[in-house]
């Protein structure tokens, strides 16, 4: 039975075949035990793009279960840093060739529009998971452990980062790619091998980055990608005995149910979009002013229009909350600059909405960005990430780092090694 | 008209045409050299010219620099991120690959090393060490370093700016944002000219290298003394090294890194595995004809196994097929020119002379071409040349010795460092000898293994500075403090 979907996109008048199954050891294959199947929905449209298999608690069983075998036999340490730099740079190339289609699929699904999700060689989407996937790819051949001194004339102790083993990586709707590039590559860098749960509002592009991992040469298991609902197959690997990690990006409510889950296991959570500016008071007016007329000039619309700089939300769901949000502010009495007015037509676009109330002086910058408790500080900018800096949450916006070498500790176990070479025991002591 | 190279391969091994410029390789093109004249490049298989390269001179050195110095402001250094620089330099890589034979085959007829050797060990190993500093250049990272609460200081690696290279390797100083000016050996350009090409096809922009083939007391001397460049790095003899060295404190105390002679000691214990020793001794002492800065030239075999290590050895080095480096199932090749052959059989006549015995070899072989044998002396002492100088040939002394402390004082008494060999089944009296021996590289039951991630280079007058591995980045930044004051008042 095949497991491919033919995706229509009418705007641009072509076809995509989409895989539909669950991946594991390198293959689609249907549910073991159940017949569910989750709809990949057009955010723009609402209409159902297509539905891909829902994989169950048995499933998630199944794929670990391959992911184990890989690691233990033809990952892992059974594979050199120099190869797996090799098949990481491959799978840049693939995506490289593939980035209109994986674009397209990524702006229907998401409704992000086209020409962000799909600018290559620019820091957006694919061609930042690209190079995400480069950066790492120059890493797996690093990894160095330490010598330590601990009596020259006699012993030898020493580190190695080893990889943890079977990782569970939890990927939200936001940024279906990048976040895949941001989990996958320094997993696969480091030696581990993955069960990817990807979001079930978005889990087309996951299916479809799936192929080319087959497509690169890694072997069967490394990789697998189960899509599924967040209480079946989150809450699956969340407690899965056999995963040695979990890595997860979402809400903090979710983050924490995830780490109750894990007993032993580490894991990650959100990022938040800044929705709070603050301005002091003698540039707020002139600091409205702009911010408004650049807010109107942006056009917000279907995705796959070349014209449109933002697209729809990703979901009802996701759609209902916002407006609860637009609602509340206006009941608690604040001032709407902008939008507030829902859109008559299909499509959860919501258009800007601004409720309101850039420092030159290089010691105040430092000052605030010092007292200022968050993982990451812009000055003078804003969500600007470059892979080589690492990114995560302080308080209870999140454990660990990605990006960077940051990155690659989350995935290693450092095993300390003491070689005795020339000390000999008396005993009793 | 800059000169030109073609040529078609006819051979067992391989068959295929090259066809290259061969002029001075200057802002991305290929030119004259300013007085016009050429340099003579000799097939060592058989003593005879093949083709002609233009010769560089100091003139040519200070066009390259100016070219360099361009570069390095406009469209290389700080004003092209890490990440661009790694597309770049991976992008050259995979055009090494694309075109390996063809670079293993002007490889072979011009150094004379077997093509099987070439393309599969030398131009993998060019290849596997750019892929891995192509993968450094995004990642090199300063400090932040802690010092009071009114004050931030970190540190930048930055590139020094323009290098000169008397030596193989572009990828490092390329990595971290540097450009070169690049002397290949007057005897062996050719691989480094028809590379050229490549980068340009790569995207590195016109100026970040610039390749001035030239003679060392002219070319060389200017690069080691040029007040532009900011640093060199040379491989070669200890002799040159010393030159090298003197010229750059002479003129603007330019950094110097080295990579120089040896005279490596291999150490073969009583308790040795004897089959796999005599096999990497072998590889330790005739891989590429002895021409290695690393060579185990002085094999050290203790007492209990001395006859049968020495009836193995010599068996082993029998069966090494001399021939034409394109011939099939050939295992060495021609030494490279006349000088070094002359120079190879000098010493080996100063062994016979100062009493030493030639066990296996000592000859020519052939008519045409500069090949010598696989030689072994044994019966030498310490004080003999062929003990103490480094012969750069197929030729090896053997040792016997009784003591532990005493071979290693043995191994030590030299005022080269660069490697040294251990074998031994006894792992914690490998690794205690190990520790002992003054050497920058210690194998241990292994020899001559290389990977781009380990460094190399040497001891004592063996060279400064190391290259491969993450270590070689340092020979190529230049580290900025920068400490911003962000409220103490005077």
């Amino acid at each position: 039975m095949a497991h491919t979907a033919t995706v229509n996109i009418e705007k641009l008048n072509k076809s995509i075949q989409v895989p539909t199954g669950l991946f594991i050891n390198n293959e689609f294959v249907p549910s073991v035990d159940s017949q569910e199947r989750i709809d990949a929905i057009n955010p723009a449209t609402e209409e159902v793009i297509c539905s891909v298999t829902a994989g169950s608690a048995k499933d998630i069983d199944v794929a670990v279960a391959a992911a184990r075998a890989a690691f233990t036999n033809t990952w892992g340490k059974n594979v050199t840093g120099w190869e797996r730099s090799r098949l990481l740079h491959k799978l840049a190339d693939l995506m490289e060739r593939d980035a209109q289609v994986l674009g397209e699929l990524e702006s229907l699904n998401n409704g992000k529009p086209v020409r962000i999700a799909r600018q290559v060689g620019v820091d957006f989407d694919i061609g930042d998971s690209i190079q995400c996937l480069r950066y790492y790819a120059g890493w797996a051949d690093k990894l160095a452990g330490q010598t330590l001194e601990v009596d020259n004339r006699t012993k030898l102790a020493f580190t190695r980062h080893d990889p943890i083993g079977v990782c569970g990586q939890i990927i939200p709707w936001n940024y279906p790619i990048n976040m895949w590039a941001w989990k996958v590559a320094p997993a696969l860098a480091v030696g581990c091998t993955i069960v990817m749960k990807p979001s079930e509002l978005t889990p087309l592009t996951a299916l479809k980055l799936s192929e080319l991992v087959k497509e690169a040469g890694f072997p069967p298991g490394v990789v697998n990608t189960v899509p599924s609902l967040g209480s079946v197959g989150g809450a699956a690997l969340a407690s899965h005995m056999d995963v040695d990690k979990v890595a997860f990006t979402g809400s903090t409510v979710t983050g924490r149910k995830i780490m109750e889950a894990a007993a032993k296991s580490n894991l990650k959570k959100d990022c938040t979009a800044g929705s709070r500016v603050y301005a002091q008071d003698t540039v707020y007016d002139k600091f409205l002013e702009l911010l408004v007329s650049k807010v109107k000039a942006q056009v917000i619309g279907n995705g796959l229009d070349e014209e449109t700089g933002a697209g729809p939300v990703v979901s009802k769901g996701q759609y209902d909350r916002v407006w609860g949000y637009i609602e509340s502010g206006k009941a608690d009495g604040a001032h709407l600059l902008l939008g507030g007015a829902k859109r008559n037509d299909k499509g959860y676009f919501i258009d800007p909405t601004n409720n309101n109330s850039m420092a030159d002086d290089a010691n105040q910058c430092m000052r605030v960005s010092s007292a200022l408790e968050a993982g990451t500080v812009w000055v003078n900018q804003y969500n600007l990430l470059y892979n080589n800096v690492p990114f995560g949450g302080k308080k209870q916006s999140g454990i660990g780092r990605e990006l960077g070498s940051y990155a690659l500790e989350e995935y290693t176990s450092v095993k300390a090694v003491h070689w005795n070479f020339g000390e000999k025991l008396e005993w009793p002591l | 008209m800059p000169t030109s190279f073609t040529h078609d391969f006819d051979t067992p091994v391989y068959k295929g045409r090259t066809s290259f410029e061969t002029g001075l390789f200057i802002n991305g093109k290929f030119v004259d050299g300013s007085e016009g004249e050429t340099i003579d490049i000799v097939n060592p298989a058989t003593g005879k010219v093949i083709t002609s390269v233009s010769e560089g001179t100091a003139k040519d050195v200070d066009i390259a620099v100016a070219a360099a110095q361009e570069a390095y402001e406009k469209s290389w250094g700080l004003t092209v991120s890490g990440r661009e620089r790694s597309n770049i330099l991976w992008k050259f890589a995979e055009l090494m690959e694309a075109h390996a034979k063809e670079l293993g085959a002007i490889e072979a007829l011009n150094n004379g090393k077997t093509f099987g050797w070439a393309s599969s060990v030398d131009v993998v190993f060019s290849i596997d060490v750019t892929k891995y500093y192509a993968g450094w250049a995004d990642k090199v990272t300063g400090q932040v370093l802690e010092t009071n609460d009114k004050t931030l200081s970190y540190t930048r690696h930055e590139p020094i700016g323009v290098v000169g290279q008397i030596i193989p390797w572009n990828f490092p100083p390329l990595a971290t944002g540097n450009t070169v000016v690049l002397k290949p050996s007057e005897f062996t350009p050719l691989s480094a000219l028809r590379v050229c090409a490549l980068l340009n096809e790569a995207g590195v922009p016109p100026g970040v290298v610039n390749v001035v083939t030239g003679y060392g007391n002219t070319v060389g001397e200017a690069i080691t003394s040029h007040s532009k460049i900011e640093k060199v790095a040379f491989t070669g003899s200890t002799l040159v090294g010393r030159k090298v060295m003197e010229a750059a404190a002479k003129s603007n105390l330019k950094k110097v890194t080295l990579e120089l002679g040896g005279k490596s000691p291999n150490i073969i214990f009583n308790d040795a595995d004897m089959e796999q020793a005599v096999k990497w001794t072998a590889h330790g002492l005739f891989w590429n004809h002895g021409q290695a800065c690393c060579a185990g030239s002085r094999i050290f075999v203790q007492s209990g196994v001395y006859d049968e290590f020495l009836q193995k050895f010599t068996a082993k080095a029998k069966e090494i097929k001399l021939g034409d480096p394109f011939g099939e199932g050939v295992d060495q090749g021609p030494q490279i020119s006349q000088i070094q052959y002359d120079r190879i059989m000098g010493y080996i006549n100063s062994g016979l002379t100062d009493g030493a015995k030639i066990h296996l070899g000592g000859g020519r072989v052939g008519t045409d071409g500069y090949f010598i044998e696989p030689t072994i002396f044994v019966d030498a002492n310490p004080e003999m040349r062929i003990v103490q100088e480094e012969i750069f040939g197929p030729v090896g002394v053997i040792i016997k010795f009784d003591n532990e402390e005493d071979v290693i004082r043995q191994a030590n008494d030299t005022f080269y460092g660069l490697a040294a060999a251990v074998f031994s089944k006894d792992i914690n009296r490998a690794i205690n000898t190990a520790n002992k021996l003054k050497a920058g590289t210690v194998w241990v039951n292994c020899y001559n293994t290389f990977h781009p991630t380990v460094p190399f280079g040497g001891f004592k007058q063996s060279g400064i500075g190391r290259e491969l591995g993450e270590y070689c980045l340092h020979n190529y930044t230049n580290v900025k403090a920068v400490q911003v004051n962000l409220g103490t008042k005077l």
